[in-house]
């Protein structure tokens, strides 16, 4: 237990920097308009105020009461948004099966602890599996494996 | 040695017209700008199997909608410029860049005109209880209380229509934007607008229970499916000639034979009584094109809609 | 007449044979997904939509919506044998669900929660079948204030009724319909927040934001934690599973309740299947004689919340496809869909595309058939399902999810707005932020700028306009009162008690329904 909810704390505050980013940006960019013919910035920037009040009031909020730790993890995002990155790294040079393998192998890597034999069977199972589905039946053009160099 | 001098020559000098004559080589895509089932999209589905026909390859369409049809034209446009991408796109092509700055393209430099296929005339409606049933006294109620008109969206070619009625008519009339010609339709039978100019097919039904009237053909003859409604030249406006049209366009830089070979294997298809038989329902007037008079009217056009635009003081 | 012709014509659509294999298809896959913890029925549509490209509208709508009400089939399995609920919705078959369960009633359990689920099912359509062609009618009375009104209610009611707290879920809303934002302003052909990139001239991607939000974060939090369950297979012999006439007897009234409070919070924004699903436990349990048997194997504590929560999955379709404004995050969904379909959803519907709107309707008594003998024969092989490991699952989910955003648009733009917004989902997670209501502030979003532009073009500028209208006023005056109760109502909750665990917990997922 901490004093104040900090989580809440920081969310607010994350709101607010969003919402007055949304508002300055659309203020500075976009012609406001008027009432009957609004032009495309007013919307956006009512929003962004909308937006920062309720992080305020959230932070607000948050230092009445005490919170608990927050939920932070940081290998599993690490490796499963790595794996989605290498995925689209992959996928448009190298083809579908080299992106698949490299989804795959990295996305694994977050459960911290290497299977070789179920990785490998898994990789070889989705390669097949996945241009059946989606090449052969679905007749998606996809290729499944080309060297750039 | 010499043999291979030979055949690299031949090959060299043999390129141009073979291109053409090869054409085309693999499927072809025609993007859409629009959403499927729309008018644009039917037309294309329905040329779709004559070309085929001629081309002995499968011809893919692509609906790209958003952004008033320039997000599509946009990806046309950064299209490989060998014939196997093409836009079929709708007069939006010549009136979106008179109100649009920042787009993505441009239309005179980045997109070769092939062929104009034909057209869809408008109708002005209104609701069918309204208490107007000449286009005159629709003119003479808006000079007392002010209408709203809808349109199908920001830089159509409906929207253009109404614009230009407005400047010739005088009618103080209001103008609001709706996204695609149903909910334009669907605001005239909730009487929240007062005049929409649609084409004969997205009114459909309506106009057949009474629900939307026609007050008027934007033109200056009448058409064959409404013949008692009077055109807009009869009622003493002469410069209302505003037709939808589709045209058939390439990313610039496709070889000109390529350009001619694609001009005629569509004139053909649009001679094909099948064809004929199928979009003349949909009011559809077809005709004949060459990639040169097309390439003109295309100017024309963007000239003529950019000075409306500047006029009405419709440039945001 | 004209009724029994439209019947005609939807059945028709639907028992042509694609459809029926794409129904049987989407069906299939929502058990699957419903079975297994962990999968939401947002991720899964989100996932299994780029499937459905090349489809007609209507076969990829029959699909989909077969994946839909297939979850809640397939959810209450999970709840029974594992005490895990595999949709939200599911959860509250979990109190009574799994102490049959372990009384090695867990195969009476299953037969009889399938029963309640075809029964509200069908109570469902039946009133979509009456309701929604009344409702589209008197919707094209409808103007640009009054859509702008429904919406707004839509968005207040679903971001503040289920959630634990009305700010954040109203945060979350503000911010879903400023992603909503991005790209070609359709009213002045603006391009806004689009940094440059072309390919956001149409927008951010649905598809790669719900599967961003709702499964690679879901996947984040999940790895390391869910574990593979332990099923004692004798229970789930095709002889266990017959009812007592006793169990029979005790059903009747909890269904035809269940299927009755269903329905009508199907029909409301912001409510939906799994609030359903709670209050009709709730109202069994106060309306029984013998109330202290809940908890521990009381079968009326299924078949109420089965019922009324397959009745909700239904009429749910009942706004949004009458007047184009989804309720929930997932009809949001829906309605996404069909717009990438180039379908305008909205009173119109009904008389422009019959064949659509009917077929789908109809398609779901298909479903429902078919989801009734995949179930009890097919019991077994679910159960087979939760036996799979996280381990193998995880990387599989996330290679469809990669392949369906690549393939939606044969751009790496989609697989890096995974990226982007599986980062996002992950800080909503750390911050408690619920997801729902961001997926239907962005499909929302514009509509609502639209309308709302649209109005005050209408108005000449006249911000009472909402109010002086009738029927807008109305609404406007009902969203001012859920937005003045709920945040009353957090307000006082939060100084009295803290809420029981469980009823968090659903409280927080009720939205993700």
């Amino acid at each position: 237990m901490y004093r104040f909810d900090y989580t809440d704390l920081v969310g607010g505050m994350l709101l607010f920097f969003v919402g007055a980013g949304v508002s300055l940006v659309s203020i500075g960019n976009y012609p406001l308009g008027t009432l009957p013919r609004m032009g495309p910035g007013m919307f956006p920037a009512i929003l962004g105020v909308v937006l920062a009040a309720l992080g305020v009031s959230l932070a607000l909020q948050a230092l009445r009461r005490t919170g608990s730790r927050p939920d932070i993890r940081f290998f599993s995002p690490l490796f499963v948004l790595g794996g989605v990155t290498a995925f689209a790294l992959t996928i448009v040079p190298f083809g579908l099966i080299p992106a698949i393998v490299a989804i795959v192998v990295i996305s694994s890597l977050a459960e911290l602890r290497i299977r070789p034999v179920s990785l490998v069977l898994l990789c070889l199972a989705l390669c097949l599996m996945a241009p059946l589905v989606f090449v052969v039946g679905l007749g998606l053009p996809i290729p499944l494996i080309r060297w750039p160099f | 040695m010499k043999s291979i001098l030979t055949a690299a020559l031949m090959a060299v000098g043999l390129t141009q017209p073979l291109a053409a004559q090869d054409f085309p080589s693999g499927p072809v895509t025609i993007i859409v700008p629009y959403s499927p089932s729309g008018n644009t999209d039917v037309f294309t589905r329905h040329l779709a199997p004559y070309l085929e026909e001629q081309w002995g390859q499968p011809v893919v369409i692509d609906n790209r909608p958003g952004g008033g049809s320039m997000v599509g034209t946009a990806q046309a446009a950064q299209a490989k410029p060998d014939g196997h991408t093409l836009l079929i796109t709708t007069s939006a092509f010549v009136t979106a860049p008179a109100i649009q700055d920042a787009l993505p393209f441009d239309p005179r430099e980045d997109l070769t005109p092939v062929a104009n296929v034909g057209h869809v005339s408008y109708i002005l409606v209104t609701n069918g209880d309204s208490e107007f049933n000449t286009l005159e006294e629709f003119i003479d109620a808006s000079k007392k209380a002010p209408k709203f008109a809808a349109t199908a969206g920001l830089g159509t070619t409906t929207h253009f229509a109404i614009e230009k009625f407005i400047a010739d008519s005088g009618a103080d009339v209001d103008v609001v934007h709706f996204k695609g010609g149903g909910p334009a339709v669907v605001s005239i039978l909730s009487n929240e607008t007062d005049i929409y100019g649609s084409s004969v097919s997205s009114a459909g039904e309506n106009l057949k229970n009474g629900k939307v009237k026609a007050l008027a053909v934007l033109g200056n003859e009448r058409i064959d499916a409404l013949p008692d409604v009077p055109s807009t030249g009869e009622l003493g406006f002469p410069d209302l000639e505003i037709k939808q049209w589709v045209g058939v366009f390439a990313p610039a830089g496709t070889d000109p034979a390529i350009i001619r070979k694609l001009n005629a294997d569509v004139n053909t298809a649009l001679k094909n009584e099948a064809f004929v038989a199928t979009v003349t329902p949909l009011d559809w007037t077809l005709r004949e094109s060459t990639p040169e008079g097309f390439a003109e009217q295309v100017d024309a056009e963007l000239n003529k809609w950019k000075a409306l635009a500047v006029k009405q003081g419709i440039k945001k | 007449m004209e009724f029994l012709g439209n019947i005609g014509l939807g059945f028709s659509v639907a028992l042509s044979l694609t459809n029926i294999f794409y129904c049987f298809l989407g069906a299939l896959l929502g058990t699957l997904v419903g079975v297994i913890p962990g999968l939401g029925v947002l991720a899964a549509i989100s996932m299994l939509f780029p499937l459905t490209f090349h489809l007609e509208p209507t076969t990829a709508l029959i699909m989909l919506a077969g994946i839909w009400y297939g979850t809640t089939y397939g959810g209450s399995t999970a709840s029974i044998l594992l005490n895990l609920p595999g949709t939200p919705a599911n959860a509250v078959t979990c109190l009574d669900g799994y102490p049959m369960a372990k009384q090695g009633r867990g195969g009476v359990a299953l037969f009889m929660t399938t029963v309640a689920s075809f029964f509200g099912a069908s109570f469902g359509i039946i009133l979509l079948t009456l309701f929604t062609p009344v409702i589209a009618e008197y919707a094209l009375r409808f103007g640009s204030a009054e859509y702008f009104a429904l919406m707004l209610m839509g968005l207040v009611a679903a971001s503040t009724i289920s959630e634990g707290s009305a700010i954040k879920g109203l945060a979350m809303v503000v911010l879903g319909i400023i992603i909503g934002l991005v790209g070609m302003d359709t009213q002045s052909a603006t391009i806004r927040f689009s940094f440059g990139v072309l390919g956001l001239l149409e927008g951010v991607s649905l598809i790669a934001l719900a599967m961003g939000i709702f499964g690679v974060a879901e996947i984040i939090m999940s790895v390391r934690r869910v574990k593979t369950a332990d099923i004692d297979p004798e229970t789930l012999k095709l002889s266990a599973i017959k009812p007592t006439r006793d169990d029979v007897r005790r059903s009747w009234f909890p269904m035809l309740r269940g299927a009755s409070m269903g329905s009508f919070f199907g029909t409301l924004p912001g409510t939906g299947p799994s609030i359903a699903a709670f209050l009709s436990y709730a109202v069994e349990k106060r309306i029984s004689k013998t109330p202290e048997r809940f908890g521990k194997g009381a079968i009326e504590g299924i078949m109420a919340p089965e019922a009324a929560n397959n009745a909700a999955d239904q009429t749910a379709f009942i706004p949004t496809l009458s007047l184009g404004v989804p309720g929930s995050a997932t009809m949001a969904l829906m309605l996404g869909v069909l717009m990438i379909h180039g379908v305008a959803p909205g009173p119109n519907l009904i008389s422009s595309q019959p064949e659509l709107f009917w077929g789908l309707i109809m398609s779901f008594w298909v479903g429902n058939v078919i989801l009734l003998l995949l179930n009890i024969p097919l019991i077994g092989v679910w159960v087979r399902m939760l036996t799979i490991p996280y381990h193998i699952l995880f990387p599989s989910v996330l290679m469809f999810i990669c392949i369906g955003a690549y393939t939606s648009g044969f751009s790496t733009l989609n697989i890096w707005m995974v990226t982007a917004f599986g980062t996002l989902g992950y800080l909503m997670r750390i911050f408690r932020f619920p997801g729902a209501p961001l997926l239907l502030g962005f499909v929302l979003g514009p509509l609502m700028e639209e309308h709302f532009r649209r109005a005050m073009v209408l108005s000449r500028g006249d911000f009472m306009t909402f109010f002086d209208r009738p029927i807008s006023a109305t609404i406007m005056a009902l969203t001012g009162l859920v937005l003045i109760w709920s945040i009353w109502s957090s307000e006082t909750v939060r100084k009295r008690r803290a809420p029981p665990e469980g009823e968090v917990a659903l409280a927080r997922d009720a939205t993700d329904a």
